[in-house]
């Protein structure tokens, strides 16, 4: 996984595996049975499939997000030192446009790698796309 | 040759080729609405990326992109910040939008909603703020082609003139191509706009202080140091623009960005979520072209001080410094691509979605494929003759409006997200959502005096949308499930 690479995974703190599909009641059906339209009694209330890359994608997304606007951006305000002749206020901003780049390519990779190794029939009911 | 007959050798040039990659498509695309609404779902990643890239290269970032950095510094910088956010929502709803228009048909964004919550005034109100925010868009691009061509010209091509021209050519390939004749005749602006741009960002701060480096220390010598700081002036140009307003514009901004309907609705028309997905994903590269936009707008400072209005400093620059004819030409072409590739697409839109989600829900008798696409072509003849009216009778509070319309097209937000998303969310709580968000975003428009904090007035009307939104959802009944289930689940391949 790309994002292996990027993020260290500490041990100890639990990260689930790449794709993981949680479903609430537990004890109901398996979201990839195949489901039964005219019985949604039966229908787990809560299922999503847990995507390590697709977490660690938004939370880089969430931390860019804050480093575009107050509080982050306000550490990174001042006009000096000019990096690569543009003041630091500009250089930040060209920062994070690549890394939305890198990490919006790094997941298109991985949703790629997904959805060719597991093929149509795994995709469960809920995977968060 | 004479220089004025090379620029408009070059313009002329420019038109034809615009008009021709715009005409050509109309060729190979099927007759129905399907073709000329959704491009026969069949555009391919080269083309789509220039779609979405162009919506963001408008008049408003070529005039004034350069404007904000030359009166407000960092302030521009906010152009480029919500950007970065603002294009990833449509990477995860993009592709569902994609599936669920293949299956049943859709081509607007409002088709969806209204299906979802089962409610065709849903549509109906949708429909009908699209149109009324497109209007004024619309009427920016043609000011700022008709304006160009006239500074440029010395006052040769009346403003009336170079405006009708360019929009008669934009009206002629999107009333036979549709959204195909959009995507080439974007495919070519959006080559001409990203050259001419790095070409001026690099040329004038070279050209007036040897460096881009040198060009941002003169800046801070000249004691403009406040101005590079982060978030730059106030509309004022003198003291500095707060935190609060700085951060919610760009938050607003990004989460309307997505939902923009000219934009969303280009979903429909990938060829696989493939490469509707990898067009997202290089939506960034996009926003890069944007850096030496700004330059262009900084290289002004010190050399050029205190011209008026400041949107008007690149034609300025240009008329100065006595440049060679092919670059002026060169730029003119590059300018009236930014407003025509965003003009077209809003024009092509205003009448799709007008018929589609408007007027047909309020139809007794469905019509058939060909009145409807007819219906169409005429309701895009009807609203550039609007736009263009507008445009000649022109009124500065048309900016205004369209700043402000940025808020109003966030409240579609909470609603998109909660139809892939969210079960248990409800017609009325839909309904009540995006009511209560457009009035009370409208109400601080009108009157900002009463803001609690001074936020972008659209985040006021997000925090009620989103209460009313939950709180309505929970009170009533659920909706159907089996009706809700089809778009929740939407994100799985062949569902």
């Amino acid at each position: 996984m790309l994002f292996a690479s990027l993020v260290p995974s500490p041990e100890g703190i639990f990260l689930p595996s790449p794709c993981t599909t949680f479903t609430f009641p537990a004890n109901q059906i398996d979201s990839r049975m195949p489901e039964n339209p005219e019985n949604t009694s039966s229908r787990p209330r809560f299922t999503f499939t847990f995507r390590k890359s697709r977490f660690i994608f938004v939370i880089v997304m969430m931390i860019a997000t804050l480093a575009i606007v107050w509080p982050g951006y306000a550490l990174f305000s001042s006009a000096e030192p000019l990096i690569l002749g543009f003041p630091l206020s500009f250089a930040w901003i060209i920062f994070w446009v690549i890394v939305s780049f890198t990490a919006m390519l790094a997941l298109y990779i991985s949703d790629i790698r997904h959805e060719g190794l597991n093929g149509d029939d795994h995709q469960s009911s809920g995977d968060p796309n | 040759m004479e220089t004025g007959s090379i620029i408009l050798l070059i313009v002329g040039i420019y038109l034809l080729v615009s008009l021709l990659a715009g005409i050509l498509p109309s060729l190979r695309i099927s007759s129905g609405v399907d073709g000329y609404v959704a491009g026969d779902r069949n555009m391919n990643v080269f083309i789509l990326y220039f779609v979405l890239g162009a919506s963001i290269f408008s008049s408003f970032a070529f005039l004034g992109g350069p404007g904000w950095a030359y009166s407000r510094g960092a302030a521009a910088f906010y152009i480029i910040a919500y950007g970065i956010i603002g294009m990833v929502p449509l990477y995860f709803f993009g592709p569902r939008a994609w599936r669920l228009g293949k299956k049943y048909g859709y081509v607007t964004q409002a088709e969806l909603l209204a299906d979802r919550f089962d409610s065709k005034s849903l549509s109906v109100i949708l429909g009908v703020l699209s149109v009324v925010v497109f209007i004024p868009y619309l009427t920016l691009q043609m000011i700022g082609a008709g304006y160009v061509l006239n500074v440029i010209s010395e006052g040769m091509i009346p403003y009336w003139a170079g405006a009708g021209v360019t929009y008669l050519i934009v009206l002629i390939y999107v009333y036979f191509s549709g959204v195909m004749g959009v995507g080439w005749s974007n495919a070519f602006q959006g080559m001409i706009m990203m050259v001419l741009a790095w070409i001026l960002g690099i040329y004038l701060p070279n050209a007036l202080y040897g460096g881009v480096g040198e060009m941002f220390t003169a800046i801070m010598e000249a004691g403009h140091t406040q101005m590079l700081e982060a978030p730059g002036l106030a509309g004022d140009g003198s003291t500095p623009w707060s935190w609060w307003a700085f951060s919610s514009a760009v938050l607003v901004s990004a989460i309307g960005f997505s939902v923009w309907p000219h934009l969303f609705m280009r979903s429909y028309a990938a060829r696989s979520v493939r490469s509707l997905r990898l067009s997202v994903v290089f939506y960034p590269t996009f926003l890069i072209f944007l850096v030496p936009i700004l330059l262009i707008g900084f290289s002004a400072v010190v050399v050029f001080p205190g011209v008026e209005p400041a949107d008007s400093i690149l034609p300025h620059i240009l008329m100065q410094l006595e440049l060679p004819a092919v670059i002026i030409g060169l730029f003119c072409a590059g300018a009236l691509a930014a407003s025509m590739s965003s003009g077209d697409a809003i024009l092509h839109s205003a009448g799709s979605v007008g018929v589609r989600d408007a007027i047909s829900p309020l139809l007794k008798n469905p019509l058939t494929d060909k009145q409807e696409r007819f219906l169409i072509q005429i309701l895009v003849l009807v609203i550039g003759l609007i736009a263009y009216l507008f445009a000649v009778v022109i009124d500065v509070s048309i900016v205004a409006l369209l700043l402000g319309s940025y808020g109003g097209v966030a409240q579609i937000f909470p609603v998109i997200f909660a139809m892939f998303y969210w079960r248990r969310a409800t017609k009325a709580g839909a309904l009540a959502g995006l009511f209560g968000g457009i009035i009370v975003n409208t109400f601080f428009l009108m009157f900002p005096e009463f803001k609690p904090v001074p936020m972008h007035e659209g985040v006021f009307g997000l925090i009620v949308n989103v209460a009313l939104l939950i709180g309505v959802s929970l009170v009533t009944k659920p909706d159907d499930p089996k009706r809700v289930e089809n778009f929740v689940t939407s994100g799985a391949k062949g569902s």
